[in-house]
């Protein structure tokens, strides 16, 4: 009877770890938009560009200074993003960076927790750039225009 | 679970294994008591874990016996720091199971898997010193994790633990990426040091190491986009205990060749690898596929062999040493954790004796963060 108990709590302790791992629904479609920091003299990127930076491929804005990228919440902000900037979804991104961890060769970008935690890094780190809601307030740092 | 967590704690495996285990499963669960500060942090903290239960229908296999067993798995615990932009250390710690391999007795209950240091001299250039994984093949850098691999472990006829195929190398990498991000473009590695391995010898595994080994590895991206070819070549010296009597020092070399495809929802992988010292010639094939058939559902086919050719000494001739066709489905909650099932016709190594034969299954769970 004791064991049986045993078996029950490890199995709800199981189920309880799977069911803390599951995808959260995904909300509905929205678009996004960069940001860099007010100081940044930027105001441009291409695609191919702001991927290499989200990737930690390329690491310097022109001017020297050192690239500080962050990247959002899960939401159809980092979705669209994904597949606008990257070309790939939000979880090939993950696998290839799960990839580059454990081949030593990086790590990913700081993950925030919100649109709002994002605009404040990026106005307080010079070098900083990430991407938000679009309808989210971006007064406080400039909105970088990616071309095609 | 039930019979894992038994396992774990009473049987086999130490403190030091199950404290990792331990770490990497709370960190899995809530990950957010990990995360950094303000993302800032020169701290990075990241692990792996592959829980599998595996059991054959007659000979044991792989380490796995006829009644089954659970004591099999793979962790890792990565700990980075960045000393500045373009400077960085990293340490990753291992624990693996492997049933009742014979190789178990070489291991300790918890390894160092590599540790270096690391100075980017651009985006396009870096060196790493200290034991750091060899950038060979495709999956050679991320053996152990569960999350990136179709199947519990990548091939075996390509990726054991034999001389010409460590893991890692104790000495330098130097990398280099041309034209990135470009139509064209190349990720070369090259490498030079030392390892430790372990080889048969009369009375079964023994301690080997190999000095002197110098190699190089690189990636062709090409335009047709999803796929990459590559290859790469070293040579190194073995310092064997198997054979110390008759030559302490022996030269060896290897090339091998490979190739990638992802195509939307389709994979395809293949390789081939070529060694050769005086007197033995070592051959490994494999080629993957996997398809995504509905949304996290993978499924997923391998075939693999290898075989050795002995020019010298008693035995002469060519000997299958493995032969291996698997199928496998897995379920992708999300990148981080992979519910895999497989199924293996093996046939193993039979130099001068019948091969043993045996099909196994396997069940395992990898989780990542």
């Amino acid at each position: 009877m004791f064991m049986t108990k045993i078996a029950a709590l490890r199995l709800a302790a199981g189920a309880a770890i799977v069911w803390r791992l599951l995808p959260a629904p995904a909300a509905a479609a929205d678009g996004y938009k960069v940001v860099i920091n007010a100081a940044n003299p930027v105001t441009s990127l291409d695609r191919r560009e702001a991927s290499a930076i989200f990737l930690r491929r390329s690491t310097r804005w022109p001017d020297g200074t050192t690239v500080m990228a962050v990247d959002g919440p899960d939401s159809p902000a980092r979705e669209a993003f994904s597949k606008d900037v990257h070309g790939k979804k939000a979880a090939s991104i993950r696998s290839h960076w799960l990839q580059v961890i454990f081949s030593g060769r990086g790590v990913p970008p700081p993950e925030k927790a919100s649109d709002n935690d994002v605009i404040l890094y990026v106005k307080t780190h010079p070098g900083a750039i990430g991407y938000v809601a679009s309808a989210t307030a971006t007064d406080d740092v400039k909105v970088l225009k990616v071309t095609p | 679970m039930i019979e894992w967590h038994d396992t774990l704690m009473t049987r086999h495996s130490g403190c030091l294994g199950a404290a990792l285990v331990a770490v990497v499963v709370s960190a899995a669960v809530a990950p957010t008591a990990f995360a950094e500060g303000d993302g800032s942090s020169k701290l990075s903290f990241h692990g792996s874990l592959t829980q599998a239960y595996a059991r054959t229908d007659g000979e044991t296999v792989l380490g796995i016996p006829e009644r089954g067993t659970s004591d099999y798995r793979t962790v890792s615990l990565q700990f980075g720091y960045a000393l500045g932009d373009n400077d960085r250390m990293v340490v990753q710690l291992a624990h693996e199971r492997i049933g009742e391999s014979p190789g178990m007795a070489f291991r300790q209950d918890v390894e160092l898997d590599w540790a270096f240091f690391e100075h980017r001299f651009s985006d396009a250039f870096e060196v790493k010193a200290g034991r750091v994984q060899i950038p060979r093949g495709i999956f050679n850098e991320i053996r152990d994790i569960g999350t990136l691999l179709p199947f519990y472990r990548p091939p075996s006829a390509f990726y054991s633990e034999t001389v010409s195929a460590s893991e890692t190398v104790d000495g330098v990498v130097v990398s280099s990426h041309l034209r990135r991000d470009q139509a064209w473009s190349i990720d070369a590695d090259l490498y030079c040091g030392g390892w430790n391995s372990l080889e048969s010898g009369r009375t079964g595994l023994v301690r080997t190491r190999v000095e002197n080994a110098l190699g190089v590895h690189a990636w062709l991206q090409t335009p047709l986009e999803g796929l990459r070819v590559g290859g790469g070549v070293h040579r190194m010296t073995t310092r064997s205990q198997a054979t110390a009597t008759t030559q302490p020092q022996i030269n060896a070399g290897q090339y091998n060749v490979a190739a990638e495809g992802v195509f939307g929802p389709v994979v395809l992988r293949a390789e081939h690898a070529y060694s050769h010292s005086p007197g033995i010639v070592f051959r490994a094939n494999y080629a993957q596929g996997g398809i995504k058939v509905w949304r996290g559902v993978v499924a997923n086919a391998e075939v693999q062999n290898a075989e050795l050719e002995l020019s010298s000494g008693r035995l002469l001739g060519t000997f299958g040493l493995i032969r291996d066709f698997g199928v496998g489905l897995n379920y992708e909650f999300r990148p981080t954790l992979i519910l895999k099932l497989e199924a293996h016709h093996n046939e193993g190594s039979g130099i001068g004796t019948p091969s043993p034969k045996a099909r196994y299954g396997m069940a395992s769970v990898a989780v990542s963060f």
